[in-house]
């Protein structure tokens, strides 16, 4: 990104947003290669909520898809319960689904219009995320990156079902083929995993824009490095950037307010 | 009531019940009620002290109509590498139709359902009957037709 790039993606394309337990920070670029950014996010720091939608269909079509989602979740009543939670976000997002394939039919003949999900829930010291598609979920925990989603992919399928091993699967092309999405097919399954929640996690919500440019090893150095999150963020986007991008950016990091200002220190080891 | 810590065996327990109840309503075994239903039990085990694991059902239909079900060859923990009482899934597996199916790649039981058609069953049965009657009385029925040929050859 050069000064009048980087000005204008601090100013339009990167947002954070403080609670009492975490700090969140979007950023989103369409890329170097696409017209268009078709990702979304939103976030919603009090109801400890935030979620990274992947919009795709084409000519503003994926734009409508993910933007439809990110307004799924908008207003909520008051829960009791995580369990409560969950089914009232699959709900909405049923609902978005419903609209996405109307949507589809009046405008587009019925052509795939869809957007991969993924929503991250916190209801400390449980969390919980809620996806379909290839929008992921990452933690960094004791300064290791762990994947807690897994895509729905055609890959992954086959591994399930013993046609091709993990190691074989990583030498395949066509990992970018997914089986689920919102709005893609007439039934809409999202997947849930739960998992505990420490004050020092750092979470990272990033569409496949991000993990197809930039190498896990950078996102855990990048992101659990030095620097306030809004300098770790910007110098992530950059890695993609520069890394090429061919597809639209998207990221979201969440982290402790402790941490948000400085980043994190890291003792070097002893010999 | 909500612990303080969390239990990193209960998690990763219910992590992998988690797993196989969402393949199990992804792949339309389970309704969304049920699904809803035994989710809130895993977290309600982790979250509440003493609460016992619950048994999950993931098969839902298999309690229903017995007649169309074929038992699973290994159980989902055997087939993961895991062997342990907690999550007994080794109940019988509904048979899916062809409408019922989910993404892009066949489903194991499929196959079964394939080879299995009621309609077709009793349709068999029903010509059997009907061949087995013509052979046994071949010969009566022959001189009969014989006799009504002859009778009208005179007759014209």
């Amino acid at each position: 990104m050069d000064d009048d790039e980087l000005e204008q993606f601090l100013e339009s394309d990167l947002a954070v947003s403080r609670s009492n337990a975490w700090v969140f920070c979007a950023a989103t670029h369409k890329g170097t290669v696409r017209q268009l950014n078709e990702d979304g996010w939103r976030y919603w720091p009090k109801r400890g909520l935030a979620l990274v939608a992947d919009g795709m269909g084409g000519h503003e079509s994926g734009d409508v898809a993910s933007t439809m989602l990110c307004e799924s979740l908008d207003h909520a009543p008051s829960f009791t319960s995580l369990s409560e939670r969950l089914n009232w976000i699959e709900d909405q997002v049923t609902v978005a689904h419903k609209r996405i394939r109307h949507y589809s039919k009046e405008h587009h003949d019925n052509k795939t219009v869809g957007s991969t999900l993924v929503v991250w829930v916190d209801a400390s010291p449980l969390g919980s995320a809620l996806w379909a598609g290839d929008s992921r979920l990452y933690r960094i925990r004791n300064r290791k990156l762990e994947m807690m989603t897994r895509d729905h992919s055609q890959l992954n399928e086959m591994i399930d079902r013993g046609l091709i091993s993990a190691e074989e699967a990583q030498e395949r092309k066509g990992g970018n083929v997914i089986t689920r999405a919102v709005g893609a097919r007439e039934l809409l399954h999202m997947d849930t995993k739960l998992f505990e929640i420490r004050a020092d996690d750092l979470f990272i919500l990033c569409s496949d824009g991000l993990y197809n440019a930039v190498s896990d090893a950078h996102i855990e150095a990048i992101c659990h490095g030095q620097g306030s999150i809004e300098q770790r963020s910007v110098t992530l986007m950059q890695q993609a950037l520069n890394s090429g991008a061919r597809d639209n950016v998207t990221f979201m990091l969440i982290e402790s307010p402790s941490h948000a200002v400085n980043g994190y220190h890291h003792e070097e080891p002893q010999l | 009531m909500t612990r303080v810590q969390v239990d990193d065996m209960q998690i990763i327990k219910v992590d992998f019940a988690l797993t196989r109840l969402c393949r199990a309503y992804a792949n339309e075994r389970i309704s969304k009620a049920l699904y809803r239903r035994q989710r809130a039990e895993l977290i309600s085990y982790v979250q509440i002290p003493q609460s016992p694991f619950p048994d999950l059902v993931l098969n839902e239909y298999s309690q229903a109509i017995d007649d169309v079900f074929v038992p699973e060859e290994t159980s989902a923990i055997d087939d993961l590498g895991f062997s342990d009482d907690w999550l007994n899934e080794s109940s019988p597996t509904r048979i899916q139709t062809y409408d019922s199916r989910q993404g892009q790649f066949f489903n194991d039981s499929d196959s079964l359902g394939a080879e299995f058609d009621p309609e077709l069953r009793e349709n068999s049965i029903y010509n059997f009957s009907i061949l087995s009657l013509l052979d046994r009385y071949y010969w009566a029925v022959l001189a009969v037709f014989l006799g009504i040929m002859t009778t009208l050859f005179l007759i014209v």
